[in-house]
């Protein structure tokens, strides 16, 4: 019984502990893609890297893409995967930053009226106030990502640094894309999950003392 | 003592005789046995070559214990320099003194009972013959001639050497060549003339500077082919690539210049003579600088440069013999000093021994540990272990091992990033022959320079908490770009003879020589460690022309009020009218050896503590030339440093400014005495003085310096790096760093990102260009923004970067900011 009730008390403050380290942030993605339609510069690409700020690799944070929806679209063929990548455009796909360099994931998709998908990041700070990058491209038919202003050629960036999360966005001059919108997508507050976890572990610390008694 | 074996190597000797010098290497001659027996060899360095008797360098007396205990640490053979010319007589005979010859023989015949090979030379005598005096042929010829004889019918282990590193001042290549021919045929003929064991005894014959360039070893082995004789042996001596061996030019590790040196040497002396039928004995072998100072060449490093030397040498039948000047072997103990070398030196004959890409592993503090990569050479060995002090790591958990590839993981590392700075633990790769590969793990922080006020004319030492770190390298150069003397052909400066780093007083020295000839300006520095950080340090030279002082006289045309004869040693006059640089009188000193004149203050207290310079007058009297020197005293405490003046000129007054700082007596109170004294160590001509003051002015000959941390590195401008995104349009790797002033107050821009100990798996493709003035030269930079930096404000840079083939990019960010030109 003392080990039924303590490994559930140790289950309970390890879910808030891990409520704690992993904060996360939430977007809904989107864009009008008609205009990929009748591109000469097809077949193209969703292209999603993670960076690790530290230059060595943290693997502090991870993505986690869901929920695409392609207006009409699909996706097509297999991804190819760089570094902490996993997945595919038919389900989910996960990006870490373990790998220093790159950690990337691009597959094919045919574009129909949008595209719309979520993301969801981990915002662990990064160590020694480096900044942790995801970006989101496409990429032409010459697996060249199509012109933006962003330096990273990027539709979307969302950094991680000690100051949270900061969201930028770039339209495609050459390929008539307006820049993406991204929303935020509320999610249960840490404190939030703390609450639940506090709620939990005084039930069965009142059930097991009312046992006792 | 010696005669059985004598009778056995003279046969040998006579039967070697009938071979050809130039039979090739494939059958092996006796003289290549020989030379092959005296691995390894060993020199008994600054004894008998030092000046006026063997302790003339300070090593003690040589025993014939010690010289046991030579042969008892496994060597084979003894080279025993000898400088003859302090025991030498006048022409026409050049008598050579009987004690020392005596003596000499002595030890020669310890050496041969020990069972050691025994090299006896003529050594520094070099030294005089390379000025070519008009009888250095008759001398040379007549030492010899004393030389040959007493060791006649000595055993046939005993070789004789010609000339020690022998060289010819203010003539060409090729007449040095014709020259050094010419003293070993006179040496060759003198000991062949003499007969008995002498007619067959091993002769060994140096190229000019015992230098491996090819054309001295031609020029040589022309001379033995010519002579004809099967028992001569060529010997090189080899310090390694200079700027390796003298730290200096930035050659810290085992490079392929430095290998290149190696082969080229070894390969020259080999196909030039061994191929050839004539063995080859490297006479001295050392690293100049490690003669000094230990730390000038990291320890890693130097293992590695003499286990591929001698492995190299051993390989092409190439004997070596160690240049031990005293500081190797403890002659009072007889242990080595270094018994890690030692045992490096010895195993090398019996194979070889694996090293790897550094011997330094390196924990930072404020970074996670992280996994560290050791490429190993295994030289032919296996490995069978890796330890921790005594504990065996795990494989697969501690470290992986592929092919060569030692993987260090951070797991076994981790414990030791804490606490104290410094070495926390010594791993050993452990393989199945040869010695251990030590990697030295240390935790260390960002070292940290302070400010100095000072001037030149003397060392400098600059605060320097090196917090667990290793110094590497320096790096010194004006703000427009310039070198600084000495060596301004690098701006990368020589250790030891420019600055010396002190870990135990957390201080780095810079000598005197590296301000010697310094001119007014911005002097930048940079701090090389080998955990790879940069530290960057600047001085500021001002020159002190046109100061004015308030003076504080101790002579004008008498003694001032106070001050008091207080001479010694010196015929003088402190009211001689022979000479007067202002009024009609002056001091005339006439010396006798190291014979002093000096003036004490005998009246009230004067507070000397605001005086600067010592300021006076001298004349060379009729003479000139006379070699002085200055002192001064604290009280009564004596211990403050001299200097010399320059030789006054013969009928001519000239002002002399002494810093009292070079006396050591800047800042005192109580200067009690100044004093003036021969150093030719002889009667001198009359000399004077005239017109002595302190001054408060500071001395015109040195100048100021303001040694500061580079204040280019703004503190209150913060970079943070972004993390790296493929374009996959440019196909760069684009990394965004974000620079933000953090302070109150503008930052004068332009700024500039520089980009330090860039990997060089990648370039920085929108590079603006590299630094040229600001140390260290040579790194990539952009352009932050051409403006001032408003306070609390931030701009963001882009870099872009090719993509490299393997591995990470890193580098170390710097920041130029308030006007500096990269």
């Amino acid at each position: 019984m003392n080990l039924l009730r303590n490994s559930t008390l140790a289950a309970l403050l390890a879910l808030a502990a891990t409520a704690a380290a992993n904060a996360q942030v939430t977007y809904n993605i989107s864009l009008d893609t008609s205009s990929l339609l009748s591109s000469s510069s097809a077949p193209f690409s969703l292209d999603f890297q993670f960076s690790d700020g530290s230059g060595v690799g943290s693997g502090l944070n991870w993505a986690t893409l869901s929920n695409f929806q392609f207006g009409g679209g699909s996706a097509v063929g297999t991804p190819t995967l760089w570094g902490d990548a996993t997945g595919d455009l038919g389900s989910t796909v996960t990006l870490g930053t373990s790998d220093a360099m790159l950690n990337e994931f691009y597959q094919e998709f045919a574009p129909g009226t949008f595209l719309s998908f979520n993301l969801t990041l981990t915002t662990n700070t990064p160590w020694s106030g480096a900044t942790d990058l995801f970006s989101f491209s496409i990429l032409d038919g010459s697996l060249a990502s199509l012109l933006t202003d962003s330096p990273n050629g990027a539709l979307v960036e969302v950094s991680l640094s000690d100051l949270g999360a900061a969201t930028a966005t770039f339209g495609s001059s050459d390929n008539g894309l307006s820049a993406p919108s991204i929303t935020a997508i509320p999610e249960p507050a840490t404190y939030g999950l703390f609450l639940g976890a506090g709620l939990l572990v005084a039930v069965v610390v009142r059930r097991v003392t009312t046992k006792r008694a | 003592m010696f005669a059985p074996r004598k009778l056995l190597t003279l046969a040998g000797a006579l039967l070697s005789a009938l071979l050809i010098t130039s039979s090739p290497a494939a059958v092996k001659s006796e003289m290549q046995t020989y030379v092959e027996a005296m691995q390894p060899g060993w020199n008994l360095g600054n004894s008998f070559d030092a000046p006026g008797s063997e302790t003339g360098w300070g090593n003690p007396v040589v025993t014939q214990e010690f010289i046991q205990q030579i042969a008892a640490q496994g060597f084979k053979s003894i080279r025993i320099p000898v400088s003859w010319s302090d025991h030498t007589g006048a022409a026409p005979t050049y008598t050579v003194d009987t004690a020392w010859l005596d003596r000499v023989e002595q030890v020669v015949n310890w050496s041969l009972d020990a069972g050691l090979h025994v090299m006896l030379n003529m050594h520094h005598d070099s030294y005089w013959i390379r000025e070519m005096p008009a009888d250095y042929i008759a001398r040379y010829t007549a030492v010899w001639q004393q030389i040959a004889p007493r060791f006649r019918d000595h055993p046939r282990e005993l070789m004789l050497e010609t000339i020690n590193e022998p060289d010819f001042l203010n003539v060409d290549d090729a007449t040095k060549i014709t020259l050094v021919n010419e003293l070993n045929t006179i040496a060759y003929d003198v000991i062949r003339g003499t007969g008995g064991g002498n007619a067959t005894r091993p002769i060994v014959m140096p190229t000019v500077v015992t230098n491996a360039s090819q054309m001295f070893l031609d020029g040589l082995k022309a001379k033995m082919v010519e002579l004809n004789d099967s028992n001569l042996i060529a010997t090189i001596h080899f310090y390694g690539y200079w700027p390796f061996s003298t730290n200096i030019a930035g050659v810290t590790t085992v490079d392929a210049s430095v290998l290149n040196d190696i082969n080229t040497s070894l390969n020259g002396a080999y196909d030039t003579f061994v191929a050839a039928g004539i063995p080859v004995v490297v006479g001295e072998l050392g690293l100049l600088a490690y003669d000094a100072d230990i730390n000038a060449i990291e320890r890693g490093e130097l293992l590695k440069f003499f286990e591929i030397f001698t492995a190299t040498a051993q390989s092409k039948g190439i004997t070596w013999q160690w240049w031990d000047n005293g500081k190797f072997i403890n002659r009072a103990t007889y242990q080595w000093r270094d018994p890690e070398l030692y045992g490096y030196l010895m195993r090398s004959v019996a194979g070889r021994t694996t090293t790897g890409s550094t011997d330094l592993v390196f924990l930072k503090k404020g970074l996670p540990v992280q996994d560290t990569v050791v490429q190993l050479n295994l030289n032919g060995n296996t490995f069978v272990s890796l330890k921790d002090g005594a504990t065996t790591l795990q494989s697969g958990l501690d470290y992986t091992l592929s092919g060569e590839k030692l993987t260090l993981k951070a797991r076994a590392l981790s414990k030791y990033a804490t606490g104290s700075f410094g070495e926390k633990a010594v791993f050993t790769v452990n393989m199945t022959s040869g010695l251990p590969w030590k990697l030295h793990v240390r935790y260390v922080d960002t070292p940290v320079a302070s400010s100095v006020d000072t001037e030149t004319g003397a060392d400098i030492p600059v605060p320097l908490a090196f917090n667990g770190d290793l110094l590497k390298t320096v790096e010194a150069k004006y703000s427009d770009g310039t070198g600084i003397e000495p060596h301004a052909w690098t701006s990368f400066k020589q250790w030891r003879d420019t600055y010396t780093p002190d870990y135990a007083n957390n201080q780095i020295t810079f000598k005197k020589a590296l301000f010697d000839k310094a001119k007014p300006g911005l002097l930048n520095f940079a701090f090389y460690f080998w955990s790879g950080k940069v530290v960057r340090y600047q001085m500021s030279i001002v020159d002190r022309a046109g100061q004015v002082g308030t003076e504080l006289q101790i002579y004008g045309d008498g003694l001032a009020a106070g001050w008091n004869d207080w001479t010694s040693w010196a015929t003088h006059d402190l009211a001689s009218t022979d000479q007067a640089h202002s009024g009609t009188r002056s001091i005339s000193v006439t010396p006798g050896a190291y014979g002093a004149v000096g003036l004490s203050n005998g009246g009230a207290a004067i507070d000397t503590s605001i005086y600067h310079t010592l300021v006076f007058w001298i004349h060379g009297g009729s003479v000139g030339g006379q070699s002085i020197g200055v002192g001064a005293v604290r009280g009564d405490d004596w211990s403050s440093p001299w200097t010399g003046i320059p030789a006054p000129v013969a009928n001519t007054w000239q002002k002399v400014e002494v810093s009292l700082r070079s006396l050591g007596v800047d800042g005192s109170s109580n200067i009690s005495r100044v004093l003036f004294q021969d150093w030719s160590g002889g009667d001198a001509p009359t000399f004077y003085i005239d017109d002595i003051v302190l001054t408060t002015a500071k001395a015109s000959t040195s100048m100021d310096v303001y040694a500061d941390p580079a204040v280019n590195m703004t503190p209150q401008v913060q970079i943070t790096k972004g993390g790296y995104v493929l374009n996959r349009r440019t196909n760069r790797y684009v990394q965004t760093v974000v620079v933000k002033n953090t302070g109150s107050t503008p930052v004068t821009g332009p700024v500039y990102l520089v980009l330090d100990s860039l990997s060089a798996n990648t370039t920085l493709s929108n590079s603006s260009g590299k630094t040229n003035v600001e140390l260290p030269t040579g790194s990539p930079y952009v352009q932050v923004t051409s403006g001032a930096l408003a306070a609390n404000t931030q701009v963001s840079v882009s870099l872009e970067f090719t993509v490299p083939a393997s591995g990470g990019i890193t580098y170390d960010a710097r920041l130029l900011t308030d006007g500096a030109t990269p």
